[in-house]
């Protein structure tokens, strides 16, 4: 066992995030060729699945990772699922919104806001990875 | 950044830590090393796997956008299928690990959240924080 396990646990889990994260960059994002709105929240979700699959391959029993690293990523990866979910949310209810179209000023504006508040959810799990990023950056996971 | 660089650059990082007490390193055993370097190899062939999958996916999403198309609900489903079943997994391997840490692991309380379909999630509004580091838990 190492003397300074969870600081080598934390190396680890730093160095993963980065690889994981500057692979999937090199990938030419699945976001980044979305047009639409509805295009975008489903690249953010479907990538956020993918990479906590692969979170639960690299934490399965017999992965070979130290108990400490395996921990570090599943909190890592649990920490961003709020944003996402909230993310989900908001298209609900912009697409139940849009479902409802009428001719009614006051429908117009309600479906204005919940186009906002859907673009502000899509912009913030779009800086999940980001940020995240460079929290890595400052060595602080 | 390509593989060999990621891995040139885990290795870069193993010879400090490997030289550096303040890093934990420096008593560094020959064993201790080809662990971690164990582990490294481990975490960078899991990158390039998520890489396939997102080059894959994103392939799906230009395929979309280019044809003007919106993702089918069979599309939608799959994915919400697979996210349910990964964050019980996810949840299940860390009550796994933290079990197998015994008592008074103080990582214990840290992180985590509930699946989505509690619907009990109450994360912050867009643009309260910079930060998605901080547990929207608490």
């Amino acid at each position: 066992m190492f003397r300074s396990h969870r600081s080598l646990a934390l190396v680890s889990v730093i160095w993963a995030l980065v690889g994981l994260l500057t692979l999937a960059g090199c990938a030419g994002t699945p976001v980044g060729q979305a047009k639409t709105l509805e295009q975008k929240v489903y690249a953010l979700y479907g990538s956020f699945v993918i990479i906590q699959e692969q979170v639960a391959e690299l934490t399965a029993e017999g992965s070979g990772l130290n108990r400490d690293t395996q921990l570090q990523l599943i909190r890592t990866v649990q920490r961003g699922q709020p944003v996402i979910d909230a993310m989900l949310d908001s298209f609900e209810e912009y697409e139940k919104a849009r479902a409802n179209l009428s001719d009614d000023e006051s429908a117009a504006d309600y479906i204005e806001t919940v186009t906002a508040s859907l673009e502000n959810w899509v912009e913030q799990a779009d800086s999940l990875v980001n940020s995240l990023r460079s929290a890595l950056r400052g060595g602080n996971p | 950044m390509n593989v060999a660089e990621v891995v040139a650059l885990a290795l870069q990082s193993l010879s400090l830590l490997a030289s550096n007490p303040k890093l934990g390193g420096g008593g560094l055993k020959k064993e201790e090393i080809s662990e971690l370097l164990e582990q490294f190899a481990i975490l960078v062939r899991g990158g390039q796997k998520t890489w396939e999958e997102l080059k894959e996916f994103a392939r799906e999403v230009r395929d979309l956008a280019d044809r003007g198309a919106q993702p089918s609900p069979r599309q939608w489903d799959l994915f919400r299928s697979r996210d349910e079943a990964v964050r019980a997994t996810l949840q299940a391997a860390k009550e796994r690990l933290t079990s197998e840490g015994g008592e008074g692991n103080p990582e214990r309380e840290e992180g985590g959240s509930e699946v989505r379909s509690s619907g009990e999630t109450t994360p912050e509004a867009p643009g309260e924080s910079g930060s998605s580091e901080e547990n929207p838990e608490t």
